[in-house]
């Protein structure tokens, strides 16, 4: 899933499940078995060295109260500090079930309607369609639907602020009819976000911690990576660099933090995914209404077969029905309704899930990235409970998912072999290096720098993305990322009739002309 | 009609495009607003005694014109009061021009479209606002909004904001196949927010003729404006004319014999266009019909047809008694319906405006209706000051750099004599302007070859930039290896678009038009890009469009 197309990394999958097995019905009303779930222990450290994973944290909750909680791993391979189950990692996407919570408070309050035109609550908000922007309701920005691609890298590559992302949506251009077709899409969760700063008056960021985390206690709970350095027991993000987790910077994603910038612990998480499984109430409080529970957690928009998400899911797993939510998936496992989502930030996979009928659910924190252990373990916890506390009759998913994910990095592996194969030899840039450097401008993303000095040359977008151009072939340079978290893009050159650089091509993300 | 058609105003129109290899940028003198001094012609015979010397004039002019062959006509008071040819059908001949001659009026066309489309209104089968969906239900542009609002007025007045022209007429195509395309590119403009000149929204035009009418627009221009006008040689597309293999069917497309000359045309009184050479001597082009817009600029006409559409015009509708179309219908397309910026040669103030199918100015403070037009080769005119009651038309068959120049010249050297105004040194004023802007093209072109990079080769072996390549409006091109080395980009349809490309610098390449003019329309850039897999991913086409390579 994540290549060199710069738009599909630093995204959030999200793992659905299904009924692989001959559902047991009967065994799970009365599965009130204490821990250890059957050896979760022992299987999650095996697991974790197969998958290369350094920190991993789970916590299950059963019948509204968490029955398992526990860290593995260190939270850092150069520091090797144990992770348990308060060690802090990025929630990622997960992130999304607490800004349309927060939307839902108000409804509850009957200050804002699933069915609001969001030019009433934010007027300058534009789409690319005239249509889109007169018709694009709240219930449209949290269900994948608005008939635009990720478009991504505007936030991810660029350190443009959240009004200004939200500005130039009206420049991505759909990639399908609007309400057409369900297509993951970051930029308008960041606009959720913003219909909860324009409706309540307070940001994004205060509205969740002031209604959501402090009445949940979630007192270490984040909604950006500023604190963290002020913080203890955090665990750092890796990525491989030559085949090794290798520690990498935390990725700042403030610029569209209602998609998915919460920080947190399975500890306090488990909390949350208590107050889902008891629909809105915790402790003797209810926070949000039954009715708004039910809505968020009932299919809102279809998910296609062909949906790229899907290849995140175990493919030995079968599903029944799959669709979206409100920042939730609702999809089906063993016969009974699962509701769930996955995070995926630079160097971080977290997973929630719950199943409500059983009264079960899980919560799964990592830090390293790729991995679908987090998915694996969520299929493991449901085949404990649905099975009566045994486990026995849960497949290895484990090595099931791993298997899968090694199929993918052989075709990716693939891939870029034949890349270095059409690589052109002994060819030189058309120019002088010093005359490809210059500011280039594209209207949706912004602006390339590409500097010279004596080092060659460099690429910077706001000097938020750097790294260095090597040369690949002809007017074609590869870029070398200073994190290597950003992985590898390339660049094409196009040299004009006037002899100058007018325009270069960066990984998919459009032409952009030299100012 | 392609390009030089949507500059009526004067011949910058085609230089200001990004299509030319050179942006050549034009400082024109506004024209003084002299006093009027003396008064109009009293009659006719008064009239025709004023300019007893247009032919010394125009003969003489005519080597500073560089034009092979030129033919007036004037109108005064509702008489033909000058009518004649000079010079040659077509270089190294010696068939003269006469007022019988048959040009190509290019742009001019578009004032009988919306005469057409005056004809139904005056029928009671259409209205000028009504929306163009309400008549061609499949119609679309990208905006769904400025789809249902759209209205002929809107396109007749060049307010749509539709594209111009360049995209789809580099291939053979018919108007509605063209018209299709605009649901792809987004307007140049708003709805209604400015000028903006469209030869494919008179297209569009022409197609709301034959829905409503239920004839072809050819035969509904033939039926209600040629005929009762006793236009009779006039015909509304080359096709009539000649025979196929010898018209170009695309923008700066060519001939599929590869060649036209009269002698192709035996017994017909034609002109033949002019164009350069690369190597600069004058060239003879093929006669041009886009198919693709038929009713922006395909009619077909002699001086002597022409001033019984100016006297139509000028008689509210009437000629010789009989009423073509109401007065009421006639006086509407000469109002202005949008403001124009651009000054008009020799007019009195800075913009103007643009009714329906003409463009609206002063001449000397009389109110001036009129239009060019601009086949390649093929410059054309038709100006009235109806006030005045006087009226011009001017053919040619070559261009300068400043196609309309010498017919605004002859205009206004007419109009001042019939008004009574002010008599100026109009060829001196022309020519100085002419050699300004050629100095400037000069200036362009040197600066073009000074930005030239010596002593570079293409990236890749020639054989691997030929091709297919796709533009989602312009369709497909497809880029050749000739047998004696060297790549052609084509259309692949007999008469569509098609060019020999030379190499430039690195991956930068001159396409030389097989139909261009040799002029502003001779030549532009084609820039390919080499991707990340090793092969030509782009090929860049300037104002043609970006196509990326499919096959």
């Amino acid at each position: 899933m994540c290549n060199d197309n710069i738009t599909q990394c630093n995204v959030n999958f999200t793992v659905v499940v299904a009924c692989a097995l001959v559902c047991a019905f009967g065994s799970a009303d009365g599965a009130a078995q204490p821990a250890p779930l059957g050896g979760l222990d022992e299987y999650i450290a095996a697991a974790m060295e197969a998958w290369e994973v350094p920190g991993l944290a789970i916590a299950v909750v059963h019948d509204g109260r968490t029955v398992y909680e526990r860290g593995y791993g260190v939270r850092d391979v150069t520091t090797g500090e144990p992770v348990d189950e308060h060690t802090l990692f990025a929630v990622g996407s997960t992130s999304k079930g607490f800004t349309s919570a927060a939307l839902g408070m108000l409804v509850d309050e009957g200050r804002l309607g699933w069915d609001d035109r969001v030019i009433d609550h934010i007027p300058w908000f534009e789409m690319y369609d005239a249509y889109a922007t007169r018709e694009l309701t709240v219930r449209d920005l949290l269900t994948h639907r608005s008939g635009l691609s990720r478009g991504d890298a505007v936030w991810s590559r660029w350190p443009h602020d959240r009004n200004e992302i939200i500005r130039r949506v009206r420049y991505l251009k759909p990639t399908r009819s609007f309400r057409g077709a369900w297509q993951y899409q970051n930029l308008m969760f960041l606009t959720a976000g913003e219909v909860v700063h324009a409706v309540s008056g307070k940001s994004w960021d205060d509205f969740v911690a002031e209604r959501i985390f402090a009445p949940l206690g979630m007192s270490r709970s984040v909604t950006s990576t500023g604190p963290l350095p002020r913080m203890e027991n955090v665990a750092s993000p890796h990525v491989p660099v030559d085949g090794e987790p290798t520690p990498v910077p935390h990725k700042n994603i403030d610029n569209v933090g209602p998609a998915g910038s919460i920080y947190s612990s399975v500890s306090q998480m488990a909390r949350w995914v208590a107050l889902h499984l008891e629909s809105g109430v915790h402790g003797d409080t209810r926070l949000v209404s039954d009715s708004v529970m039910a809505e968020m957690h009932y299919p809102q928009m279809a998910i296609q077969a062909d949906a790229p998400e899907n290849s995140l899911h175990s493919r030995d797993a079968v599903m029944n029905f799959n669709a979206y939510g409100l920042a939730w998936w609702v999809l089906d496992y063993r016969g009974r309704k699962v509701v769930d989502h996955g995070g995926g930030i630079d160097g971080m996979r977290a997973h929630v899930a719950f199943m409500p009928e059983a009264g079960v659910g899980m919560v799964a924190l990592s830090n390293a990235r790729p991995n679908n252990l987090i998915v694996a373990l969520m299929y493991r916890v449901f085949d404990h409970y649905l099975d009566g506390g045994v486990g026995a009759e849960s497949a290895d998913w484990s090595a099931l998912m791993l298997t899968q994910m090694r199929d993918g990095e052989a075709r990716a592996a693939e891939s870029r072999r034949e890349l270095e194969a059409s690589r052109a030899q002994g060819t030189s840039p058309s120019r002088s290096l010093a005359e490809y450097a210059g500011a280039y401008e594209e209207q949706y993303h912004g602006v390339v720098d590409i500097l010279h000095d004596r080092g060659g040359l460099r690429l910077s977008l706001g000097g938020k993305t750097t790294g260095r151009l090597e040369h690949w072939h002809y007017d074609v340079f590869r870029v070398v990322p200073d994190n290597p978290a950003n992985g590898e893009m390339f660049v094409t050159f196009t040299v004009g009739p006037d002899g100058v650089a007018g325009t270069l091509e960066l990984g998919g993300l459009g032409s952009f002309a030299k100012r | 009609m392609g390009s030089q058609a949507h500059s009526n105003s004067a011949g910058w129109g085609v230089l200001r495009r990004g299509s030319l290899p050179v942006a050549v940028a034009l400082a024109l003198l506004l024209a003084g607003s002299a006093a009027l001094s003396g008064q109009p012609a009293a009659d006719a015979s008064e009239a025709r005694a004023r300019i007893a010397g247009l032919a010394d004039y125009i003969e003489q002019s005519m080597p500073d014109w560089d034009l092979p062959g030129v033919a007036v006509g004037v109108v005064y008071q509702d008489e033909v009061v000058f009518l004649r040819g000079f010079g040659v059908k077509e270089l190294g001949r010696d068939d003269p021009v006469d007022a019988e001659t048959l040009f190509q009026i290019g742009s001019v066309s578009k004032s009988f479209t919306a005469g057409a489309i005056a004809a139904l209104v005056d029928d009671g089968l259409v209205d000028w606002d009504d929306p163009v969906v309400e008549h061609l239900p499949w119609f679309r542009v990208k905006d769904p909004w400025i789809t249902r609002s759209m209205t002929i007025r809107d396109i007749l007045s060049h307010r749509s904001g539709m594209p111009g022209d360049a995209y789809p007429v580099l291939a053979v195509m018919d108007a509605r196949e063209a018209a299709e395309r605009l649901r792809l590119p987004a307007n140049q403009a708003p709805l209604r927010q400015g000028y903006r000149y469209s030869n494919q929204g008179y297209g569009v035009a022409g197609l709301v003729v034959e829905a409503v009418s239920g004839m072809t627009w050819s035969d509904w221009v033939r039926q209600r404006i040629f005929a009762p006008l006793g236009m009779e040689r006039s015909a509304a597309s080359p096709h009539e004319v000649w025979d196929d293999r010898f018209v170009a069917t695309a923008f700066l497309g060519s001939a599929p014999a590869g060649r036209a000359s009269i002698a192709d045309a035996p017994g017909l009184n034609v002109a033949m266009p002019h164009g350069f050479a690369r190597d600069g001597p004058r060239r003879v082009l093929s006669w041009q019909s886009y198919d693709s817009m038929q009713a922006a600029g395909s009619v077909v006409s002699s001086v002597a047809d022409l001033v019984k559409w100016i006297r139509m015009h000028l008689g509210g509708g009437r000629l010789d008694g009989e009423v073509v179309m109401q007065e009421a219908t006639v006086a509407e397309m000469h109002a202005p319906q949008i403001r124009m910026d651009e000054p008009i040669v020799f007019g009195d103030q800075d913009g103007g405006g643009y009714g329906l199918g003409w463009r609206l100015a002063s001449f000397e403070g009389h109110r001036y209706v009129s239009h060019s037009g601009g086949i390649f080769g093929f410059p054309a005119y038709v100006g009235m000051l109806p006030e005045a009651e006087a009226g011009v038309t001017v053919l040619a068959n070559g261009s300068m750099w400043t196609p309309y120049y010498p017919h605004q010249e002859i205009a206004a050297w007419v109009f001042a004599r019939l008004v009574g105004a002010p008599d100026r040194d109009w060829h001196g004023e022309i020519m100085a302007r002419t050699r300004e802007i050629e100095a400037q093209v000069e200036a362009a072109l040197a600066a073009q070859e000074a930005a030239r990079i010596a002593g570079t080769a293409p990236s890749l072996p020639l054989e691997r930039y030929a091709g297919t390549y796709e533009h989602e409006h312009g369709g497909r091109a497809h880029v050749e290896l000739r047998d004696g080395g060297g790549l052609r980009v084509h259309f692949g349809q007999p008469g569509s678009f098609s060019g020999e490309l030379e190499h430039w610098h690195h991956d930068v390449f001159r396409l030389y038009y097989d139909g261009g003019d040799g002029q502003a329309y001779g030549s532009s850039f084609v820039t390919f890009t080499v991707g990340v897999q090793g092969g030509v991913a782009w090929m860049d086409m300037g104002f043609m469009g970006r196509y990326r390579r499919t096959g």
